[in-house]
């Protein structure tokens, strides 16, 4: 019912789902800098080459990954048409009346198309690798020098772990309820919008109440748990390099330089 | 009112089909459930029970096979799938979360008022089914937020009632009650089966509930049905509670041991009224 694959873990065995979630995060940053940064084809061929080979290793089927996808697609179309009829240009490839297509405009087209495509290949490639728990000790961990400037580091990773782990339960949650409802006679499916609008409340209104019913069961088995955010906390699980996470490390550097060395082409 | 037989055939479900979630919870499922029976349907957590009993009323569409409500397959189109939700009414698993209106009255109401009745009829309905589920006109008007657990659920389970269907499926209806609670909803079902001569599909963990309510089980073990008949056949045959994962109400289990014993104990008997009746002479005969 829900395909909501974009952020989602998808859990298998590989090289890529064992690297460690700082080393990931970090280079899927990199990685978006770079993509900006790439001004001719060839930095994109090497880029594209790289996300095609860590797609291939992480084991992730090609199905899945597109599934998510999906939703951004139409504004993926939206921004490449955009581009190619409202980019100005001297050399007109075609124009009757106010539209004019020119080769500056489906070259740039090119280029977001490529680039937003990229971007979200290597977003998703990270959060379908790396479980929603390990990407947010990933985030403490490069949050924590802002702690000198208060950020409270800890308790943002805390509510995203928190907000993470229930997205599942209230999905289900939401499911079982528009089950029993559509058990006592409901029809979401059809009618105008206001009255499929008007359907939702017998959802809304159970879903509030459950969501604030967890919250503060979590709240109290927290709390009795002794739990008091950052002081004095130690981890049950610690993250470290294993020699895969260097080498890893070390290949990464590789594709920054050989990009950045394209730059000059 | 009328009758509702409901049938099986072949049915398997995948959740997830094609992914790595992909998970088989049930498996070639064939039953038959004549109309007015009282049917138990047990089996381990995660056997399929809860899978299974959605499928009564096509809230799940089975991945291959067949559901046959009154011989009519109810995924065939809208109509039928519309008339089969009305037919077998469907309690969930702690159905008090599902409640939503500002007062009692109006969200057991919700149902009829789906079916397309008035706001007088459904009221109507809506008390009758209250009353049947032992709910107290004074709570009416309340807000539902406002009772306690026991009584959300007779008013969730009302809710279901108030569609006059001629089949009602409870999945685990006293789980998380205490014992009085448990008792005076179970009364109330029977109540409902006696009256209203409906048939009852009646999903517990409790042996004991089920060998006292029970005329026929389907026991369930990954996904397959194990055993489909009587219940008293059921709890006799020690290895199929025994692969199932179950065990044997506690009178079965007393009984067992008196015959371990050399007493001539009824292995079969599932009440203590009955075993007592059993028993009762061979203790005066010493
Ligand atoms: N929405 C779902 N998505 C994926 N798998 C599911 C879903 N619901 C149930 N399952 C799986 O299907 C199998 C059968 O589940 P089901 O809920 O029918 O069991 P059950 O017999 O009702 O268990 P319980 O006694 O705990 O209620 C389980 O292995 C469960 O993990
Ligand atoms: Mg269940």
């Amino acid at each position: 019912m829900f395909n909501v694959s974009i952020g989602q873990y998808y859990p298998v065995d590989s090289i890529i789902h064992s690297l460690d979630p700082r080393l990931k995060l970090i280079s899927a940053f990199c990685f978006f800098i770079l993509l900006f940064a790439i001004p001719n084809f060839w930095g994109y061929a090497v880029a594209a080459a790289f996300i095609t080979a860590l797609v291939i290793m992480s084991r992730v089927p090609l199905s899945f990954i597109f599934r998510g996808l999906r939703g951004i697609f139409a504004i993926l179309v939206f921004t490449v048409i955009f581009t190619i009829f409202f980019t100005p240009g001297e050399t007109a490839l075609l124009s009757a009346g106010i539209i004019k297509i020119t080769a500056e405009g489906l070259y740039m087209a090119a280029r977001i198309l490529t680039r937003l495509t990229l971007l979200m290949l290597i977003s998703s490639e990270l959060t379908l690798t790396t479980s929603p728990i390990q990407l947010t000790d990933a985030i403490e961990f490069w949050l924590k020098p802002l702690k000198k400037i208060r950020v409270p580091a800890h308790e943002i990773a805390m509510m995203m772990t928190i907000a993470l782990r229930f997205i599942p339960v209230l999905l289900e949650e939401t499911e079982k309820i528009i089950k029993a409802q559509k058990a006592r006679g409901a029809d979401l499916d059809t009618g105008g919008l206001i009255k499929k609008a008007k359907g939702l409340t017998p959802i809304l209104v159970p879903l509030f109440v459950s969501a604030f019913r967890r919250a503060d069961d979590l709240a109290l088995a927290m709390e009795s748990r002794c739990y008091r955010g950052d002081v004095g906390r130690t981890r049950m699980k610690t993250l470290a390099f294993s020699k895969t996470d260097y080498i890893a490390a070390a290949v990464l550097a590789g594709f920054v330089i050989l990009t950045a060395a394209t730059f000059a082409v | 009112m009328a009758v509702a037989k409901i049938e099986l055939r072949n049915v398997t479900y995948l959740y997830n089909p094609g992914t790595a979630f992909e998970k088989r919870a049930l498996d070639d499922v064939s039953l038959k459930i004549e109309s007015g029976e009282f049917i138990g349907v047990m089996g381990r957590t995660g056997s399929g029970k809860s899978t299974l009993i959605q499928h009564f009323n096509a809230l799940l569409k089975p991945t291959s096979g067949m559901v046959l409500i009154d011989g009519e397959d109810v995924n065939a189109d809208k109509k039928r799938l519309k008339r089969a939700r009305q037919k077998v009414g469907l309690v969930f698993q702690y159905p008090e979360h599902q409640l939503f209106e500002a007062t009692t009255l109006k969200d057991v109401a919700f149902g009829p008022m789906n079916m397309g009745l008035s706001v007088a009829e459904a009221n109507e309905r809506a008390e009758r089914a209250l009353e049947m589920t032992g709910v107290e006109a004074k709570y009416y008007e309340k807000s539902p937020f406002e009772l306690s657990g026991g009584q959300k659920r007779r008013v969730a389970i009302a809710g279901v009632l108030a569609m006059t269907p001629s089949a009602l499926v409870l999945d685990e209806p006293t789980a998380g009650l205490d014992p009085r609670g448990r008792d005076s909803i179970l009364e109330n079902i029977c109540r409902m089966h006696r009256e209203m001569n409906i048939t009852i599909v009646f999903v517990s963990h409790s042996m004991n509930e089920i060998a006292r309510l029970c005329q026929r089980v389907v026991v369930m073990d990954g996904g397959r049905e194990l055993f489909l008949g009587n219940t008293r056949e059921a709890f006799a045959k020690s290895e199929i509670l025994e692969r199932a994962g179950l065990s044997a109400p506690q009178m079965s289990q007393v009984m067992r041991k008196l015959k371990e014993k050399g007493m001539d104990a009824p292995i079969d008997a599932l009440t203590s009224e009955e075993s007592a009746l059993a028993l009762a002479p061979m203790l005066k005969k010493r």
